[in-house]
């Protein structure tokens, strides 16, 4: 992943991080019950990405995904205040990443060895698409940062054309003339409208 | 329930307790005083002057955007090393974990109103 130096990686991952903790923060009181994805709620959404930001210290810290231990129950990972779940989950993966050489390590995931670079990589997109998904769910800002999109089409570029079952529905098909985002989006099994 | 200005000041109290050289993090700050990383970034550009704001990044090591310019000039003027536009956290950052003494007590009590409930459900995919 030599398109984007460490330093450039980072902050883009801490723009991601932003972009989507705005969108956490314009949640209303009475919209974490509402349908956010098939099967989701926002809960739900906000917890997934809190518990995929809680497994990047330890993974980061060389440690197996077999023996990380982090709770996978959104009333546990979002606790008392949704928000202050996730700015904690995020400053907690933003330091880990920023520490001196993060990003020349392996991490082991559930598919194995990975370079950090890569999981960062995987990470910022994460953080892209999802932002759009709560925008979409809440009524909030579908908008996202066109560096962002670019990032997350590099990675999307890399996918199955069918999809992985369980984690990104099949892609939609766009025009080639459709707008970054949109073809972003479609990549992903969603649709920009 | 405290009000803003308790916030405030609690974020405040325990910035003032940098030493100068050292700095610490928004999300640092706000695990002691009991609020998010956001509320002490508000804090301290409201009315953080008379503390040394500059002593407080991002989890990652730089600058907020506003004030990048003039924090990482205040930083360098105290000896702090400034690298791609980023300070060692892991180095210099303060409170360290197992030595430096938690500040404030009196300070450690403090919570903001609560965004609703926490929602319910267990998720399907993922």
């Amino acid at each position: 992943m030599d398109r984007y130096s460490p330093v450039e990686l980072l902050e883009l991952f801490q723009r991601a991080q932003a972009l989507f903790t705005d969108r956490v923060d314009a949640v209303d009181p009475d919209q974490w019950e509402e349908e956010a994805l098939p099967g989701w709620t926002v809960a739900d959404l906000v917890a997934h990405l809190v518990s995929e930001h809680l497994w990047t210290p330890p993974l980061l810290a060389g440690e197996p995904h077999s023996e990380i231990q982090v709770p996978d129950d959104t009333p546990t990972l979002l606790g008392d205040d949704p928000f202050t779940g996730w700015e904690t989950a995020a400053d907690g993966s933003l330091a880990a990443f920023a520490e001196d050489d993060a990003l020349t390590r392996t991490v082991h995931l559930q598919r194995g060895p990975t370079p950090a670079t890569q999981y960062i990589l995987e990470m910022t997109s994460d953080l892209t698409v999802h932002s759009w998904d709560l925008a979409r769910a809440t009524g909030g800002d579908p908008q996202l940062d066109r560096e962002l999109v670019d990032v997350a089409l590099v990675l999307a570029e890399q996918l199955p054309d069918d999809g992985v079952p369980g984690f990104f529905d099949p892609p939609l098909a766009v025009p080639a003339s459709a707008s970054p985002q949109t073809r972003l989006l479609a990549r992903f099994g969603r649709k920009d409208d | 329930m405290p009000d803003a200005l308790d916030v405030d000041e609690a974020v405040f109290d325990v910035v003032d307790q940098i030493p100068p050289g050292r700095v610490s993090s928004y999300g640092a700050i706000g695990r002691l005083v009991g609020v998010g990383p956001r509320r002490v970034a508000r804090a301290l550009s409201s009315g953080g002057g008379a503390v040394p704001w500059h002593r407080v990044l991002r989890a990652d090591g730089t600058a907020a955007e506003p004030v990048r310019v003039r924090q990482l000039e205040l930083l360098a003027g105290e000896g702090v090393p400034v690298r791609n536009g980023r300070v060692d956290l892991a180095a210099l950052g303060w409170p360290d974990r197992d030595t430096d003494v938690v500040p404030g007590d009196d300070a450690g009590s403090v919570t903001i109103d609560h965004r609703d409930d926490a929602g319910r459900g267990s998720r399907t995919i993922g």
